[in-house]
């Protein structure tokens, strides 16, 4: 089995060969069995919303090409939220040849649901048991034989971190492509009667089974106008139809049709699931979880938490960051201005270059990747607990304030990471009020790029209390930001409904691979940009137009903020990757004054520090945040965002420059 | 959202273990046949429960 053809964004209708569609409740190992199957490197986390996206991806086996899709997680195929829509519109719009339904083996009747919701629409599903292994442990064995006879479709037990069963699983599911399953579950006779009746009724040229389709409408899940869509000739009297056959199953049960189907098909996944379940586990954990989201416990605990993060930072980030600057002072910087001035001489060329290969390279490495490096790996830590999770139910009653429910704490986290997936996550959201307010809150988030800035000038040149209030000024400005956006924008908020998940001891394996996943992207799309930036701004240096390129900014620089003119042009610059102003920054330190003079402080006051670190980190996001806010909020929100931030930048840079100095 | 209570097993008359209430209006995690859930208070606010005779 072989990946042929890189991650990509879904596309809509037929693909190469099979397509097979990975479907299942969140956090149940989706993404990481897409990553196995195909050697693709899918960010994956212990907390429901990490894909919010269609993956898809092309393996051959066995010489045959197959597709697979990644489909954000899934209860039921109802459309609440962005990353759901997505999901029943890859199902239901552009049907898969066959559904590998990936299930929870420690929670197998609610996971079921899903299964027989799928099998009902007619699909050809094969069932990946997975997390098998941590079924084994919490004592729960389950009959695979026996739930494949029950439900008529193959079961394969799986560890997807671990690879095992999977082979199996597409295997099965190639063979099972394009044919339907015979359906062997049946709900009460009164439900399949009426079932039956609508099924009768509809067109058959439409793209689902016609008892799935009329199950679908029965719940409410399905409206008749979009199969009329489809089949014309059904029209009203689909709707009519639909709304008598709800109306008399609800004379029946007693209760909404929706609710007597869901209540029915739970029903039914609870028989097979004691069938089949040979011995039964429990929530373990439960303790742990209440520590993490009871305020007298959860507090103490998240501010430990942030407490180590920032100290693993200031302390590990900056020896690893002085251990690489002077091994590229001694090892690297000699040969490569040797080099330069051999082959340019000692002319402008050659310096322009220096700025680039030598200062540039060497600031990306000394001030970019330790610090980026080093918060990765703890993210990456943080996200596979599933401490996260316990974070959303923790803040949920902070987040209202804002105008946001527990789950957008999520994107909010991720955006310390990047803003750029943080803000893709934004589909996870139920309201467009919830994610303009999210979306902007976001931009202001310190990603890994801004921390490198902050620990590499702020904490590094002046001390950790330093950088603890810039983040302290950060917190308040999206605190504050949050609260006047939730009074602003018309509306409520949302109410938080989030699942829980089992913490989980994270593998040094996968925190190690998203880090270097995340660590790679930096790498591949950081270092060209600070090269160029470097050449330029070395090419507007030594020819003496940077002060000229300086002028027309200072008396916003100079003026308002209190910082010398070149380092205002720098700020400039950030707009392509936030940490490019710093490492440009310290390249014309090290021009300006020599090796040795990398030191901030030498030419810029404490004062000054701190209100360059503030403004470049409140003010506009980069340009990669600017486009996918424009993609998830239109552009003209992203422009006024954009400018909003650098307003409210130049703002507050001025007042602390002022206040600082007071001090 | 009522589709999604009913996916999850939130579903009138099923038996619902309240395990925490958060303080100062924070949500209510509550443990069903189908998991343990954290539910806004609003949302909570909306589901009657009656305690076992």
């Amino acid at each position: 089995m072989s990946a042929v053809a890189c991650h990509q964004p879904a596309r809509h209708g037929r693909r190469a060969g099979t397509t097979i569609a990975l479907a299942g409740n969140p956090n149940v190992g989706k993404s990481t069995i897409f990553n196995r199957l195909t050697g693709l490197e899918v960010l994956t986390t212990n907390y429901p919303g990490a894909t919010v996206e269609l993956n898809t991806a092309t393996v051959r086996l066995d010489g045959q090409v197959v597709t697979l899709v990644d489909l954000p997680g899934l209860y039921c195929l109802t459309c609440t939220s962005g990353d759901q829509c997505a999901a029943r519109e890859a199902l239901l719009k552009w049907p898969p040849d066959a559904v590998v339904a990936i299930v929870d083996a420690t929670n197998l009747a609610r996971n079921l649901y899903l299964v027989l919701q799928l099998i009902d629409l007619g699909f050809p599903v094969v069932v990946a048991l997975n997390l098998a292994d941590a079924a084994q442990r919490a004592g729960i064995r389950i009959d695979a034989q026996q739930l494949a006879d029950l439900l008529g479709v193959p079961v394969v037990p799986t560890v997807g971190t671990r690879g095992w069963g999977l082979r199996e699983v597409l295997t099965e599911a190639v063979r099972a492509a394009g044919q339907a399953p015979a359906v062997r579950h049946r709900y009460s006779p009164t439900l399949e009667r009426e079932v039956a009746r609508l099924a009768s009724s509809l067109d058959g040229q439409i793209p689902l089974s016609r008892r799935g389709a009329a199950l679908l409408l029965l719940e409410g899940a399905l409206q008749p106008a979009a199969l009329a869509a489809i089949a014309p000739q059904a029209g009203a009297a689909l709707a009519e139809r639909t709304a008598s056959a709800a109306a008399r199953l609800e004379a029946a049960s007693g209760e909404p049709a929706a609710v007597a189907v869901a209540r029915e098909r739970h029903a039914l996944a609870e028989r097979i699931a004691a069938k089949v379940t040979v011995s039964r586990g429990e929530f373990r954990g439960r303790a742990a979880w209440r520590a993490a989201v009871r305020p007298a416990s959860g507090v103490p605990l998240l501010i430990a938490v942030l407490a180590a993060v920032f100290a693993t930072l200031f302390w590990g980030g900056g020896a690893l960051a002085g251990l690489v600057d002077g091994a590229w002072g001694r090892l690297a910087s000699p040969p490569i201005r040797a080099l330069l001035l051999a082959l340019f001489g000692e002319g402008v060329a050659a310096r322009t270059l220096l700025w680039g290969f030598d200062a540039g390279l060497n600031a990306v490495l000394s001030v970019g990747i330790p610090y980026v490096l080093t918060f990765y790996i703890l993210l990456g830590i943080l996200e596979d607990t599933g401490y996260l999770n316990a974070v959303t139910v923790l803040l949920d009653r902070l987040m209202r304030g804002l105008g946001l429910s527990g789950r957008a704490a999520l994107p909010l986290v991720a955006g310390a990471g990047c803003n750029v997936p943080a803000i893709i996550g934004l589909r996870v959201l139920r309201t467009e009020r919830e994610r303009l307010i999210a979306g902007t809150l976001i931009t202001m988030v310190p990603c890994s790029a801004r921390t490198a800035v902050i620990f590499g000038a702020v904490a590094y040149y002046l001390g950790w209390p330093w950088a603890l209030a810039l983040y302290g000024v950060v917190t308040a400005v999206v605190l504050a930001a949050g609260w006047g956006l939730n009074r602003i924008i018309p509306c409520g908020t949302p109410d938080l409904l989030a699942e829980i998940f089992p913490f989980r001891l994270p593998t040094a394996r996968t925190v190690l691979r998203k880090t270097w996943v995340r660590v790679r992207d930096f790498v591949f799309v950081a270092v060209p940009i600070v090269l160029a930036g470097s050449v330029v701004l070395g090419a507007l240096y030594e020819t003496g137009l940077i002060r000229l390129a300086a002028w027309p900014l200072a008396p916003v620089v100079e003026g308002w903020l209190g910082l010398p003119a070149v380092a205002g042009l720098t700020l400039l610059f950030a707009v392509l990757r936030k940490e490019l102003a710093l490492q440009l920054l310290v390249a014309l330190a090290v021009m300006e004054y020599g090796r040795g003079a990398e030191n901030l402080a030498s030419f810029m006051t404490a004062d000054q520090i701190f209100t360059y670190a503030l403004v470049n980190t409140i003010y506009i996001p980069c340009i990669a945040t600017i486009a996918v806010l424009g993609r998830a909020l239109g552009r003209r929100r992203a422009a006024l965002i954009s400018l909003g931030t650098v307003a409210l930048a130049v703002l507050l840079g001025g007042f602390a420059a002022r206040l600082l100095r007071m001090l | 959202m009522a589709a999604e209570l009913a996916a999850l097993r939130l579903l009138p008359g099923e038996p619902v273990e309240v395990i925490e209430v958060m303080p100062l209006g924070g949500p209510v995690l509550v443990q069903t046949a189908g998991g343990v859930y954290a539910l806004g208070r609003r949302l909570a606010g909306r589901i009657e429960v009656r305690g076992d005779p």
